[in-house]
Order: C-alpha cells, then sequence, then structure tokens
C-alpha cells in the first residue's frame, strides 16, 4: 500500500507541473483539479494509513491549508501574493505548533515571520519591483510569467519527496527514543525558587488536595512533598505529595525553552547573537554601496523608444 | 698553577648554574630588537650595536657566574642540568629544552661570548657607515644565539638546532654583501657543502636514538649511561652494528662545520661576508663546533675503534694539506682561512689521539690569536679600501705601527713562538700526538708547524716591513664606490681606539693564555678533565696515551719523546722559519721569486689549492648540470610535446563536455545538488535504513 | 510533557517534508529573486516543523531550542539577502535570476 502515496504524490506533481507559471497556455484548470486530487489522495491515504492512532482534525485542517498555500507561492505570478501566500503557511505551520504543544514556538513565529520578515520582504517587492501601469497580468516582466526548468524541478521535488516518504512509511518500527522525557518536578528542582510557597497553596487547591484555609508553610522538591500548614494554629503539620503534573504544568512552555536554551545551548545563544550583529553590519554595509547602474543605459533607451 | 673556582666557592651554587638560562636568551632579545624595531625604526638603528654589544656582554658575564656556579669543579661528577621547558615528547622520544653545564660548556661559552662581545665591539666600528649596520648585527645576534644553544643544549636534538642556526647566521653573513655575485655564491657554497656534513650528523642522531632510545647527554653518557661497551654487549645483533657506524656519521657533521678535507672547500670562499664574521664564526667560533662535538661525544666515539683514529688521521692530513696551500696565496684573508682549517685540523689530530685537554685548549688560544689576526687584517683591509693581495702591498708598519705590532703578536702565537699561547697548545696536541700509536701524524703535525711559522711570517713581513708602497682598491665594505670616501681618500691609517681597543684584549689573551691556563694542573686541565670530554676508558689509553700518561714517565715504549723535547723542537723550529721568512720576504723578496719559479708545478699545484674546487666541479657540479640539462629538454620535448599534446586531449574533451552544465545559473547548480543529495539519501535509505 | 507517539510523529514529518519539497521546487523553477529567498523561507518552515514535532516525540526542548536559531538564520538572511537583492536589482534594474549568469563556463 505504500505505493498508493506515490500515486497521489504523482498527481499532485503533474498538477504543480501544470500550474506553474508558463508564458504558454497551459491547461490551469487541470492543473489545479489534479493537485488538489493529489492532495485529497494523500489525506485519504493518511486516514487509512493511521488507523486508530489519527491526530485531531485539526492537523489535516492545518496541513491542507499550509500545502496549498505553499503551492500558492511558488506558482503566482506576483510575488506581492505570493508572499502573502507564504504569511499563510506560517499561520498554518504555527498552527500546527499549538498541536504540539509548542506554543511560544508558534507565537515566536507569527511575530517575526508574518510581523518581521515578511514586512521586510514586501518593502523589497515594492522597492525592486517596475512600476506597472496596469493590473492586467501579461504586463507583469517575463521573469515572474515563465518558471524556469518546471518539469526538471517538478520531477526531482517528486524524487525528494519519494525517498523521504519512503523511509517514514516504510521503514519498519519506532523511531528510538534517546532522550528521557523531562517531567515536571525533574525540570521545577534545576531552578531553585521556581515554586513558591504561596503559588503552591494556590494550585494545591485548585487540584482539590488541600482545603480551604490551609497553606504550604516548606516544600522539599528532592522528595516532590510540601509540608502544610491547618486552618486553627497548635494542630501539627502534614505533608502532602506535589504531583509530578502539576508542578511541570506550573513551568510552562515559553520557561522550558528558556531554561534549555541557557541550560544547554549557551554557546549557540553567543553566536546567534554574534550572526545578527554581523548581519545588521552587512546590511549596512550593503546599503551604503553606491551602485553603478548597468542596466540603466538599455532601460534608458527602452524608455525613451517607448 | 691556578683554580679561580677553587679559590672562592667551594660547592655548586644553583642558583647561580641556573642563570645558564638567560645566556641564550640576551642575544635572542638583541635579535628581535635589532630584526624586527630597528628594521622598522629607521632613526634607532644607530643603536643596534650598543644593544648587541650590551647584549653579549651580559651574556659573557652570565656565563662566568655560571662557571662560578660550579664551584670546586675536581669534585665534580658529570655535568649539571637546568631544566627550561619540555620541548618534544612524542611517545617514548622526549628532547627537553634544557641545558647541560659542564666545565666543557663553560669553556665553549666563555669562548663564544667572550671573543663574540670583543669582535661585535670591533665591528661597531668596522661597519659603521654600512647600509645594513642593523641587519649586520641581528645575524650576529642570531649566530651566538644558536651558538650558545649548540654548546649548552643536553640533548642531541638541541645540539642539531643549534648547529643548523649556526649554519643558517653562517649562511646569512658570508652573503651579507648580498649584491656582489661571489658573496651570493660563497654564501651558497658553505651552505650547500654543510648539508653534507649535517646529513651525515642528521642520520647519526637518528642512529643514535634508534640504538639507545634516548638522546640526552645525562642518560647516554652520564654513570651507568647506555653508550658503554657493557650494555651494548646486551643489545640486539643489528644494533650493535649500527652503533659502529653512528661515530661515522657524526664525524661527518663535524667535518662539515669544521672544514675539514674533503668538506673544507667553503671555508676559504667564507672570507666574502664581512672581515669581522670571518673573525667570530669561521675561525674563531663556529668552525670549532665540530671539535666540540667530538669531546662532547667522546664516549660515543670511542664506540667504534677505527672511529678517532679516522678522526686523528683526517686532521693531521687536513693540518699539513691546508698549510702548503697558505703557503703560496696572495689574499690576506684566504691565507688567515687556510690556516684556520689547519689549525682545525690541529684540534681534530687532537681529539682524535684522544688528547681532548690539548685540542680544546688549543681551540681555546686559536679562538683568540685567530679572530686578532682576522681582526688585523680587516684593519688593513679597511684602510686600503678592500685591498687584500700581499703582492700590492707592502711596508705598511711605518703607517699602522699598531696594526702591526697587534699582528705580529699574532702571528708569533699562531706561529708558536715559545712561551705565546699557541705555542703551548700546540705542544700539547704535538706530544700527545708523537706518542700516540700514530707517531708519524705527530711528526706531520711538526711539520706542519714550520710551515705555519714560514708562511705566517711571509705575510706579517711581507705587509709591514721592506719598502712603503700600496695600491688602494675601490671597495668600501663589498659595495664598489665611485667617489673616494673621505676617510679612505688619505691612504693608510690607524685605526681608531674602538676598534683596536677589543684587539689589544685578543693580543694579550694570545700571548698570556699559554703560561697562565696551561700545565698539568693549569685551569685548562681541571676543566677538560672533569667534563664528559675526559677520557677515562682503557681503550683511549691503549689508542692514544691518554691525558692520564703524562703522569707516569716509568712506561715508554721505545719511540718516547719527551714533552720538552717536542717543545724544543717545534719552538726551534718555529724560530728559525721566521728568522728564514725575515730574510725571505724583508730583505731579499727577490730571491724568494726566483724560488718560486724554479719550483715552479708545485708552487702552481699549491697555489690552485691542489686543484680540489676543480675536482669538486667535474665530479659533482658538472655531471649534474648535465642532468639538469637532460630533464630540462625531457620536460621540453616529452612532457611539453607528446603527452600535453595527447593525453592532455582527454581532459580537454571531458571538459567541453560537461561545460554546458556549468551554465552560471544559481538554479541550475541548485538542481543538480538537489539530484545529488536524492541519490546519496536513496543509497542510505535502501542500504542502510531498510 | 506527554509525548506523542511514532504515527503522529509521522504525519508531522510529512507535513514538514512537504513544505520543504515544495520550497525546494519553487528555488528551482522560479525565476524572480524575491520569490527564490522567499522559497528558502518556505524550506526553513518545513525544517522547524520537523524540529518541533521531533522536539515533542522525545519530550525535551532542544528541537525547539534549535527553531530559535533557526529564526536567527532566517532573519540574518532576510536582513543580507534582500539586501543584495536590492543592490543587484539597482545595477541591472531587474529580478530575474537569469541576469546573474556571469560564473557560466
Amino acid at each position: 500500500m505504500v505505493y498508493a502515496i506515490y500515486l497521489a504524490m504523482l498527481i499532485g506533481a503533474a498538477g504543480l507541473y501544470l500550474m506553474l507559471p508558463s508564458p504558454r497556455r497551459r491547461p490551469v484548470v487541470l492543473g489545479v483539479l489534479l493537485g488538489l486530487g493529489g492532495l485529497a489522495g494523500l489525506m485519504i491515504y493518511l486516514l487509512d494509513w493511521a488507523g486508530e492512532h489519527r491526530p485531531t482534525i485539526y492537523y489535516y485542517a492545518f496541513t491542507v491549508i499550509a500545502i496549498a498555500s505553499a503551492v500558492r507561492v511558488i506558482t503566482h505570478k506576483r510575488p506581492v501574493y505570493s508572499a502573502l501566500y507564504f504569511i499563510l503557511v506560517v499561520l498554518a505551520v504555527a498552527g500546527q505548533f499549538l498541536l504540539l504543544e509548542a506554543e511560544f514556538m508558534a507565537f515566536a513565529m507569527v511575530i517575526i515571520y508574518a510581523g518581521a520578515i515578511l514586512v521586510t520582504y514586501v518593502f523589497v517587492i515594492m522597492l525592486a519591483t517596475l512600476p506597472r501601469s496596469s493590473h492586467d497580468e501579461e504586463e507583469a516582466p517575463l521573469y515572474d510569467r515563465a518558471a524556469r526548468q518546471p518539469l526538471g524541478a517538478v520531477l526531482m521535488g517528486f524524487a525528494l519527496l519519494a525517498v523521504v516518504l519512503h523511509v517514514i512509511f516504510a521503514a519498519p518500527g519506532e523511531i528510538e527514543r534517546p532522550y528521557p522525557a523531562e517531567q515536571g518536578l525533574a525540570v521545577v528542582q534545576s531552578v531553585p525558587g521556581r515554586l513558591s510557597e504561596k503559588k503552591l497553596t494556590t494550585l494545591l487547591r485548585s487540584a482539590g488536595l488541600i482545603e480551604k484555609g490551609e497553606k504550604v508553610v516548606a516544600v522539599d522538591l528532592k522528595a516532590g512533598s510540601a509540608t502544610v500548614q491547618p486552618v486553627e494554629d497548635g494542630q501539627p503539620t502534614r505533608t502532602v505529595t506535589i504531583p509530578e503534573q502539576l508542578a511541570g504544568a506550573q513551568v510552562g512552555n515559553m520557561d522550558r525553552v528558556g531554561l534549555n536554551l541557557f541550560e544547554s545551548h549557551t554557546l549557540g545563544i553567543e553566536l546567534a547573537g554574534v550572526i545578527l550583529l554581523l548581519a545588521m553590519v552587512g546590511a549596512i554595509v550593503i546599503a551604503r554601496i553606491v551602485v553603478k547602474d548597468e542596466g540603466a543605459e538599455e532601460e534608458g533607451t527602452k524608455a525613451i523608444s517607448a | 698553577m691556578f683554580t679561580l673556582a677553587e679559590t672562592i666557592m667551594p660547592q655548586i651554587d644553583q642558583s647561580l648554574v641556573d642563570l645558564a638560562r638567560w645566556i641564550p636568551a640576551l642575544p635572542a632579545l638583541a635579535l628581535l630588537i635589532n630584526g624586527v624595531v630597528f628594521a622598522a625604526l629607521k632613526p634607532l638603528r644607530k643603536l643596534s650595536a650598543a644593544v648587541t654589544i650590551a647584549a653579549l656582554a651580559g651574556s659573557f658575564v652570565l656565563s662566568v657566574l655560571v662557571m662560578l656556579g660550579l664551584g670546586d669543579i675536581s669534585q665534580l661528577h658529570g655535568g649539571i642540568t637546568v631544566h627550561c621547558f619540555e620541548w618534544i615528547s612524542i611517545g617514548d622520544f622526549t628532547a627537553n629544552f634544557a641545558f647541560f653545564i659542564d666545565p666543557l660548556t663553560c669553556v665553549m661559552l666563555l669562548v663564544v661570548t667572550g671573543v663574540g662581545t670583543l669582535i661585535a665591539i670591533y665591528a661597531s666600528g668596522y661597519m659603521a657607515g654600512d647600509p645594513g649596520y642593523y641587519r649586520f648585527f641581528a645575524y650576529i645576534a642570531l649566530f651566538i644565539v644558536a651558538m650558545t644553544l649548540l654548546v649548552l643544549g643536553d640533548n642531541l636534538l638541541l645540539l642539531f638546532l643549534g648547529w643548523e642556526g649556526v649554519g643558517l647566521s653562517s649562511y646569512l653573513l658570508i652573503g651579507y654583501y648580498y649584491r656582489k655575485l661571489s658573496a651570493r655564491d660563497a654564501a651558497k657554497k658553505a651552505f650547500i657543502v654543510n648539508r653534507v656534513g649535517d646529513f651525515g650528523f642528521a642520520l647519526g642522531l637518528m642512529g643514535v636514538f634508534l640504538v639507545f632510545g634516548i638522546i640526552g647527554y645525562e642518560g647516554l653518557m652520564g654513570h651507568h649511561g647506555l653508550a658503554d661497551a657493557e650494555h651494548i654487549a646486551t643489545l640486539p645483533a643489528w644494533k650493535q652494528n649500527l652503533v659502529l657506524w653512528i661515530p661515522f656519521l657524526l664525524m661527518l657533521g663535524a667535518f662539515g662545520k669544521s672544514a675539514q678535507l674533503p668538506l673544507h672547500v667553503w671555508l676559504p670562499d667564507a672570507m666574502e661576508g664581512p672581515t669581522p664574521v670571518s673573525a667570530l664564526i669561521h675561525a674563531a667560533t663556529m668552525v670549532t663546533a665540530g671539535v666540540y662535538m667530538i669531546a662532547r661525544l667522546l664516549p660515543i666515539f670511542q664506540l667504534s675503534e677505527y672511529a678517532l683514529p679516522t678522526v686523528a688521521i683526517v686532521g693531521g692530513v687536513t693540518a699539513i694539506f691546508a698549510a702548503t696551500i697558505a703557503l703560496c696565496q696572495f689574499d690576506i684573508k684566504r691565507i688567515w682561512a687556510y690556516s684556520t682549517v689547519s689549525q682545525l685540523g690541529y684540534m681534530f689530530l687532537g681529539v682524535g689521539v684522544a688528547a681532548t685537554y690539548g685540542a680544546v685548549f688549543h681551540l681555546f688560544t686559536h679562538a683568540f690569536f685567530k679572530a686578532l689576526l682576522f681582526l688585523t687584517a680587516g684593519s688593513v683591509m679597511h684602510a686600503l679600501a678592500g685591498q687584500l693581495d700581499l703582492r700590492r702591498m707592502s711596508g705598511l708598519g711605518k703607517k699602522m705601527p699598531i696594526t702591526a705590532g697587534l699582528m705580529l703578536i699574532g702571528c708569533l702565537a699562531l706561529a708558536g713562538f715559545p712561551f705565546t699561547a699557541g705555542y703551548f697548545s700546540k705542544d700539547e696536541i704535538l706530544y700527545q700526538a708523537i706518542n700516540s700509536e700514530f707517531g708519524w701524524l705527530g711528526w706531520i703535525g711538526v711539520l706542519t708547524a714550520l710551515l705555519t711559522a714560514f708562511y705566517t711570517f711571509r705575510l706579517w713581513f711581507r705587509v709591514f716591513m721592506g719598502e712603503t708602497k700600496y695600491e688602494m682598491s675601490n671597495e668600501h665594505h663589498g659595495y664598489a664606490v665611485d667617489h673616494p670616501l673621505d676617510d679612505h681618500a688619505h691612504g693608510p691609517h690607524e685605526m681608531s681606539w674602538l676598534m683596536n681597543g677589543p684587539l689589544v684584549v685578543l693580543a694579550v689573551g694570545a700571548l698570556v693564555f699559554g703560561v697562565w691556563l696551561g700545565g698539568k694542573e693549569g685551569w685548562m686541565m681541571q676543566m677538560v678533565e672533569h667534563s664528559s670530554a675526559a677520557v677515562t676508558s682503557h681503550a683511549s689509553h691503549d689508542a692514544g696515551h691518554g691525558a692520564a700518561a703524562s703522569h707516569g714517565d716509568d712506561h715508554h715504549g721505545p719511540g718516547y719523546v719527551s714533552h720538552g723535547m717536542v717543545g724544543a723542537i717545534s719552538g726551534g723550529g718555529a724560530v728559525v722559519m721566521i728568522v728564514l721568512a725575515g730574510f725571505f720576504f724583508w730583505k731579499r723578496r727577490d730571491l724568494a721569486e726566483s724560488i718560486a719559479a724554479k719550483l715552479g708545478p708545485i708552487t702552481k699545484i699549491f697555489e690552485n689549492k691542489y686543484y680540489v674546487d676543480e675536482a669538486y666541479r667535474f665530479a659533482i657540479v658538472l655531471p649534474l648540470r648535465a642532468l639538469g640539462w637532460f630533464f630540462y629538454l625531457f620536460d621540453r620535448v616529452i612532457i611539453d610535446g607528446v603527452v600535453l599534446g595527447s593525453i592532455s586531449w582527454a581532459p580537454r574533451i571531458a571538459g567541453a563536455l560537461q561545460k554546458p552544465g556549468q551554465n552560471g545559473l544559481l538554479q541550475g547548480y541548485a538542481l543538480l545538488m538537489a539530484l545529488g543529495i536524492i541519490a546519496v539519501l536513496a543509497v542510505v535509505v535502501y542500504a542502510v535504513v531498510l | 510533557m506527554e509525548t506523542i507517539d511514532a504515527i503522529t510523529l509521522n504525519h508531522y514529518l510529512l507535513t514538514g517534508a512537504a513544505l520543504f519539497t515544495l520550497g525546494m521546487i519553487g528555488f528551482v523553477a522560479r525565476r524572480n529573486l524575491i520569490v527564490i529567498f522567499l522559497c528558502t523561507e518556505m524550506m526553513f518552515q518545513g525544517i522547524v516543523l520537523t524540529l518541533v514535532a521531533f522536539s515533542r516525540y522525545h519530550g525535551n526542548f532542544d528541537g525547539q531550542a534549535f527553531v530559535i536559531f533557526v529564526l536567527t538564520i532566517a532573519a540574518a538572511e532576510a536582513a543580507l539577502a534582500l539586501g543584495l537583492v536590492v543592490y543587484l536589482y539597482r545595477r541591472k534594474n531587474t529580478l530575474d535570476a537569469e541576469a546573474w549568469s556571469d560564473m557560466k563556463g
């Protein structure tokens, strides 16, 4: 049955080939239909393959949006639209991140990609596109209207995806998990003072483990327990075991990513800082170069003759 | 007679000995200052002489302190190691940057730094006005660094480092006037001839490591050192065979560096360098490195019963060979150069018959009087604007009385005039040689001594006595000048005291060191007897009566000649020869010329240095050049013609086929790259994962 | 953090691979320099999704930490590459990648 997925991909690839921009007339509608058929085949295959372990419906929705938008990014003849479809891709991927419980990453993607990088792209498109009198697509420059070696590119892409998917769908067994999963208390223990008594009191109360009026007076993270002072003075204190999930939930996704970054990837952070600085310096240097316009004469004569 | 150390300090003072670390460091600092700071900052270059002299003088003072630190050397067993840092450590092999201090080291250090300082002072006047002033002193500092490392090193590798370092500085200084073709050629010649010897040395060094696994002096020759017959008897057979070769390989290095037959050809040509260089490197210090090496490694040389006799024979033959050449030369510096070769032959004869005391003593005194001779020759050259030809100068004694007097002292010492320094040291060697099993070599030495006296005074009488006449040359320090320089225009003149001062010190040394330091109980004997150069093993006693043999007079063989007798023969002979030289070259020069003319063919051989250079030319240079031509033609005809004409088509066609792929488009390359990745990925997936 | 099973992981890997491949196709097939760079960003999207999916699968945060680095590189690339695009456009008044094929053999 593995080969059914190849068939779906082949249909999709054919559709993509027809959709890629070309100066000649192409049956684009047929291409769209083929593409949609390929995508639908892929989804059906996935539904069948996963059986009981199907992810939520949102996964399928976001995947369809991401792939369809990605196709539009590479097939649209106007770069501005490509950029806007790319935002859609970013949003869909951010949605997938939410499904993967990577909330911080999801919002970071939206803010940095959709908010910052894509704005830069749009500015550059503005700066570097010839003024156009109308919105007629035929007036777009040739390099937007014609793809280069579309057949070769599509076949290459098909081969690449086929090889990668073969690993995913034909490789037997589980992928090894070499790292133990990080559990709640283990993470909390690495940050002294992270879980204060007051916070824990609220947590345990909402979990129904202590009664109203009782409060935590001491926390022993090693043992995973908290000492609780009862409502009335003079009564003996009692010890409550903190559930791991509770403590882990308290340390959110953003905290964990930050912890991991600064515990395990300190050097990487430093290098990333240096790279950003270099990029900034480089961008400034490039911007300051005075350009000799090589194409000006040709373009100029064209403009005059026109 | 006089034991300096004994009277002052009875015990080893480690803190003083540790100062040895700074002996190479000071000249190294001077090298840096000269080579970097002064090279960059022109106005400061005037200071380069002062900086270098200060560094060398500092090293000399340190050398004296180190010697004092050794305390009573008669109590000394072996040497003291001063560790600097770990230099090389690979597997079992270790070579530390460490210094080995024993009395022999001290003697060499005193010679190198002491004579070096004096010559540097002289050079500060001699080289004044030269455009490469700082460069000259940088090279001198480099030389002193290398030479001190050579004598200080505690292992063969450090010795080799210094050995190559002095070779390098020698090359640089011979070619100092690099605009002169002859200087460049001489520098190359010196370097290449030395390579032959150094190759042998390097092989010997590797041989030592191969056989013994260590290269440190202490491990090889200290108490329970590995280089003794008992240990070697336990080694496998191939190692025992290899041991016999090691001394000969090392010897080759010594012959090259110390200009012994047949590798002597570079030294006379080396006189192209500035005269102070000839004095320092090519007379007093560097060329004696070979003698030092054999003296230092004497236990290793004793491993083969033929090694030391070979050294002795080569030394003795070289001595008379060079002396006869010196007899008929007309270039002052060349005469002294051949004289140096001859005197080095004496030293090799000395170590060869295991008379290390005599050899080291002669090394010491020779450094003084030969430096003096070269420097006075330099003064004459300076005065006559580069004139060195004996035939074009005469009677300069009236114009330059001080120079004449100083050179006379040097000549007396070289000729072995009784009670000068050279007389004592030379007699020690001759006495030991005559009473060794190679007695004939000793008599050759005596004959050489007579020749030495004759050619020495031939030079002196021709230059300073007789009718005063001279021709100026047109060179100033190797640079031809078009206009007469101010201070040279008025003819021969006396040198300033900046230049004469060091000469006086050297002259005093040449006169008194024999009486002062020589003798059975003298300082020099003490120093040599308590170093690794001391002759201890029985084998050497048999080969030549060692130093110890002079103590007992009762077991002399039939051919025994007493010390006094040798002294009388060589001293008396020297006096006779001096008188003879005076007769021929002062009073009756016409007679000398007619005799030389009658002896035509022999004189011609001597004048042409036995045609050794020509022999090398025909045996080595021309065949190599012919080979070079052959390869050149091969390259042009076969490689360029046939190969390029045919085989080169294959890559050309292959290139033409691939050319369209290189379309210069980024995405074309990206596509190909992606296809490559896919191919690799597919292989990985099907071969590894599945 | 709850980990996910291999089948769920494979779903996300498929989406990531598809995005990467589409980016690659666009990179090779499009001629507009800006779109070409946009396609590299899309390839980043595929990689980033894969990284986060594996992070979830292994139950640790190394993958998400690497996403930060990918974002860094993407930002740096956008700044530099787009600066270069503007520079190139000013030189030849065209965004066609074929205009810059001076290196052809």
